[in-house]
């Protein structure tokens, strides 16, 4: 399709003849263009019609083609039609036109039928049958002449008609300049295009429309494959209300077209302008963080809530251990790190000697990964000479974290933040695998048969959480322990105390209980207490008898649980009412007196008992004074009892016959009588009545009677109560003269002491 | 069967073809653009090497150096640990038909026992007489550890496979 070799000079010439060539066509424009305004102009008319039917003529042929055939076929046409062309311009006066079809666009061509489809159109079928004169071969001067001079004076329905007519050859002749002078010919046959589209789509909207729509998607294809930009320009303000009109008729429509396209775009978009991308949803990806963020807060929250949990304690202690803050150690418990990949590598050649990853992980290309590792390990090592080692890459929030030995490193793929008891297992680990096997690792060639089967489970060792899961239960193991051990501590010694208590409890009761039933104690406030296997009694009592009763009482209670017993009860003296003892012990000693044989006298005195008097049976004494002890408030007893009465010796003698009492001799005797009656104020006295014997007993017996009622009378007179006296002289008794004794001595009165009964 | 990886390296001056080589021995994939390599890039290939014995499977790590410059000489450390190396120079350029000896020096100074197999790259650019005489010329490297020298071509793939497994074959 290429004919510029051939015509390279022509062209040149065309280009320098461009002007002049501008000229008559922008003249044929201006009378278009002023039709309505011109008015008589029946020459030109005829001359018009001549030349356009000439040309008509000659073009139709290869018009007509011009649909029907393929562009390489107009060409051919056209080449063939220029050379005749040529020659007629040649003869006429016209400035040179020069009629060469060369590397003709698509586009123009394009254009050119399209013209001529439009032209078919609008032309009048009238003006087709128009009667030419073929072989004038000055109608082209004509012509001229009358574009420069008569244009005006045409009358607007010949100049319509003559326009129609000249139509095609303008289309020949606009097709021939396209080449030299596109941009004047666009810029003059713009305006007339534009109108009459206008004025055909007003008047026949419907063929308009039929005719564009035939080559419309072509026409439009084929641009966007010239000018893209262009297209998208004229599309682009439409393709949004387009687009949004569409989501108006059918809401899902537009989605289901892009939506599988999306996906590939913005991938396709990363891809291309990453930067852009992350501009782009960094907003959201901040939203999305931020939610992340939330989330850890939220664990963090209750991470501190816990603090007084056993978690909480371990942490802090843990906190204290290692010298970080507990928020770090915080953070780290919610972040968390989770390995996914281990690689034991080899540090020369990069290949890996054995690997293991987590199960489900998505797989990594570790052989590439491993390469690519040591080579930017050796890169950082050429780059940074300072001996020391890559030891993890952060991107993001994954981490290789790097453990170096002699000939072999350690890649440990872990998401999070490793704390640093992982780091001191990963390097145990590795430090065995390092001592264990590190002869087979220096001697790797790439076999993987050759490598110890044992790394691979130590390596696994690292990946599974499960083997730090037995550590954390050990540790919460040892806090059970601890909780146990705590509860050892406090509740079994509680629990034994309060059980204790509760049998202390029941014995204090029990005892009390039998100390309130045992009645003298009743009112005595005694309070057992047990402690340490002791009964203890606590308490006063106001004798060492109570005490007694209550040592008993409690001894028993002690026995029967195995106390022993401690007696804190003391006896004390109570200040007893004095009315109340001294009534008692009255009470006591006018008991014991009415006993025969018993007459005593007690005496009360400043916490004193002095029991004095005549008690003749003497197992009676030892009764009475027991029970005066029992009295309470008694502290001491003073006794002064006698068994026997007191006895008085002295006799009142009497003359033989007679009765009277010799006063003169005898008046000692009385006075002391009555100074033994004073002495003993509860004892009488008996008078009995002895006689000699001489004469008769009756004589004796009147005797003896008259003589006791006579010192009856005579001890009477002296101030003793009769009472206190009896004769006791009825009884005739003789007294036994003794040897070396008068007879005088007798005749006498006796006297005997008694206790007399009241 | 027994899986063996294996390290080798592609050395040379820069544009002569390594990633090249590389790209078509991996993919089967070939242009004409010229990217330089920075650094050093890892590619892996899977072969069955067959000896004498049995069947291995090989995964060959190819590691595609930088190519050196006047400025830059090839990093040493990224060859230790390899077992063979293509060491490629360009038909076109005789200036790195020269550096071979350079290069075969280097490698087996690091490497001491490696494997090399030499590949003149470019071959399709050359016409056939002119290729024989370059050969002749460049074939005659008398060490045990080189083990061959093919004229190569990236572009067509011509001895592209050849060259490799020649070499895997070898290092096994």
């Amino acid at each position: 399709m290429n004919y510029s070799d051939d015509r390279t000079s022509s062209q040149s010439k065309n280009s320098d003849s461009l002007p002049s060539n501008i000229e008559p066509i922008d003249n044929l424009l201006d009378v278009l263009l002023d039709s309505e305004l011109s008015q008589d102009s029946s020459s030109i008319q005829q001359a018009q019609t001549n030349i356009t039917e000439q040309s008509y003529n000659v073009l139709s042929e290869e018009l007509s083609t011009v649909s029907d055939q393929q562009e390489n076929d107009i060409k051919d046409d056209f080449v063939k039609n220029s050379s005749s062309l040529e020659t007629k311009d040649n003869n006429s006066n016209d400035p040179d036109i020069d009629v060469e079809i060369e590397q003709q666009d698509d586009i123009t061509l394009d254009k050119a039928v399209k013209y001529k489809a439009f032209l078919r159109q609008t032309v009048d079928p009238q003006t087709e049958s128009l009667e030419i004169d073929k072989s004038d071969p000055d109608s082209l001067n004509q012509y001229d002449k009358a574009l420069g001079i008569e244009v005006e004076s045409a009358s607007i329905e010949e100049l319509a008609e003559s326009v129609n007519t000249l139509i095609p050859l303008i289309v020949e002749l606009l097709k021939y300049k396209i080449d030299d002078s596109q941009e004047t010919i666009l810029r003059g046959v713009t305006p007339i295009v534009e109108r009459i589209i206008e004025q055909r789509s007003i008047e026949e909207p419907q063929k308009m429309a039929a005719a564009i729509a035939k080559i419309l998607p072509f026409a439009i294809a084929e641009n966007i494959n010239l000018s893209p930009e262009e297209i998208a320009k004229a599309i682009a303000p439409e393709l949004a209300l387009s687009i949004k009109e569409q989501i108006r008729l059918d809401e899902n429509a537009i989605s289901e077209a892009l939506g599988s396209e999306m996906g590939k775009a913005i991938k396709t978009q990363i891809e291309v302008e990453k930067d852009a991308m992350v501009d782009a949803l960094y907003p959201v990806i901040g939203d999305t963080i931020s939610k992340y963020m939330v989330e850890i807060v939220k664990e963090i929250n209750t991470k501190v809530e816990s603090t007084l949990s056993p978690e909480g304690f371990k942490r802090k202690l843990q906190a204290r251990i290692r010298g970080v803050s507990e928020a770090e150690l915080i953070l780290q418990e919610s972040v968390g790190c989770h390995v996914q990949a281990v690689f034991l590598i080899d540090k020369d050649s990069g290949l890996i000697i054995q690997e293991a990853r987590k199960f489900g992980e998505q797989e990594l290309e570790s052989d590439m990964l491993a390469g690519m590792l040591t080579a930017i390990r050796s890169f950082a090592n050429d780059c940074i000479v300072s001996g020391s080692e890559l030891d993890s890459i952060d991107y993001g929030n994954w981490q290789i974290h790097l453990e170096v030995a002699g000939y072999c490193y350690l890649a440990i793929i872990l998401k999070g933040e490793p704390n640093k008891s992982f780091i001191n297992r990963v390097r145990r680990v590795f430090g065995d695998i390092v001592l264990n096997y590190g002869n087979d690792v220096s001697l790797f060639d790439g076999n993987l048969e050759t490598v110890p089967i044992e790394i691979k489970p130590k390596l696994e060792q690292l990946i599974e959480p499960e083997i730090k899961q037995p550590k954390k239960t050990s540790s919460s193991k040892t806090m059970l322990w601890l909780l146990a051990f705590f509860v050892a501590i406090v509740v079994i010694p509680l629990s034994l105390t309060t059980y204790r208590s509760r049998i202390a409890q029941n014995i204090e009761h029990t005892a009390a209980i039998q100390l309130d039933a045992a009645p003298e104690l009743s009112v005595y406030r005694l309070e057992p207490k047990v402690k340490k296997s002791k009964l203890t009694i606590q308490g006063r009592v106001p004798s060492e008898y109570l005490l007694a009763q209550a040592i008993i009482i409690c001894q028993k209670i002690a026995e029967q649980n195995n106390l022993q017993l401690d007696n804190q009860i003391v006896a004390v003296d109570v200040p007893v009412d004095p009315s109340l003892l001294t009534g008692e012990i009255s009470r006591l000693t006018h008991l014991f007196n009415q006993q025969s044989g018993i007459l005593i006298e007690t005496n009360y005195l400043a916490r004193n008992l002095s029991i004095k008097g005549f008690i003749l049976d003497q197992a009676k004494e030892q009764s009475i004074i027991e029970a005066f002890s029992r009295i309470p408030g008694i502290k001491h007893t003073t006794i002064k009892i006698a068994n026997r009465l007191p006895s008085f010796p002295e006799r009142i003698y009497f003359e033989s016959s007679s009765n009277k009492v010799d006063l003169a001799n005898n008046s000692s005797k009385i006075k002391s009588v009555i100074e033994f009656l004073n002495q003993y104020p509860t004892l009488n006295m008996k008078l009995q009545a002895y006689s000699d014997g001489v004469g008769s007993k009756q004589a004796n017996q009147k005797l003896g009677i008259k003589r006791c009622s006579n010192l009856k009378d005579v001890l009477i007179a002296k101030g003793v109560e009769p009472s206190r006296l009896v004769s006791d002289c009825e009884t005739h008794r003789i007294s036994t003269r003794q040897p070396n004794q008068t007879v005088r001595l007798t005749r006498y009165i006796k006297f005997k002491p008694f206790i007399s009964t009241k | 069967m027994s899986v063996i990886t294996k390290k080798i390296c592609l050395l040379g001056d820069f544009n002569v073809g390594k990633t090249s080589l590389i790209r078509r021995f991996v993919e089967d994939k070939f242009s004409d653009q010229y990217l330089s390599t920075v650094g050093v890039k890892v590619s892996r290939k899977s072969l069955n090497v067959k000896t004498d014995l049995e069947i291995h499977q090989v995964n060959l790590m190819i590691w595609d150096l930088e190519g050196n410059t006047k400025f830059k000489p090839i990093t040493p450390s990224y060859l230790k640990g390899a077992s063979g190396s293509i060491i490629v120079a360009d038909l076109t350029r005789v200036s790195t038909l020269g550096s071979l000896s350079q290069h075969i020096a280097l490698f087996l100074k690091i490497n001491p026992k490696g494997t090399i197999a030499i590949a003149l790259n470019k071959a399709d650019l050359v016409p056939q007489e002119k290729l024989a005489k370059l050969l002749e010329n460049y074939s005659s490297h008398n060490h045990p550890q080189i083990l061959t020298t093919y004229p190569t071509s990236a572009k067509t793939g011509d001895n592209v496979a050849d060259i490799f497994e020649k070499l895997s074959k070898s290092i096994v």
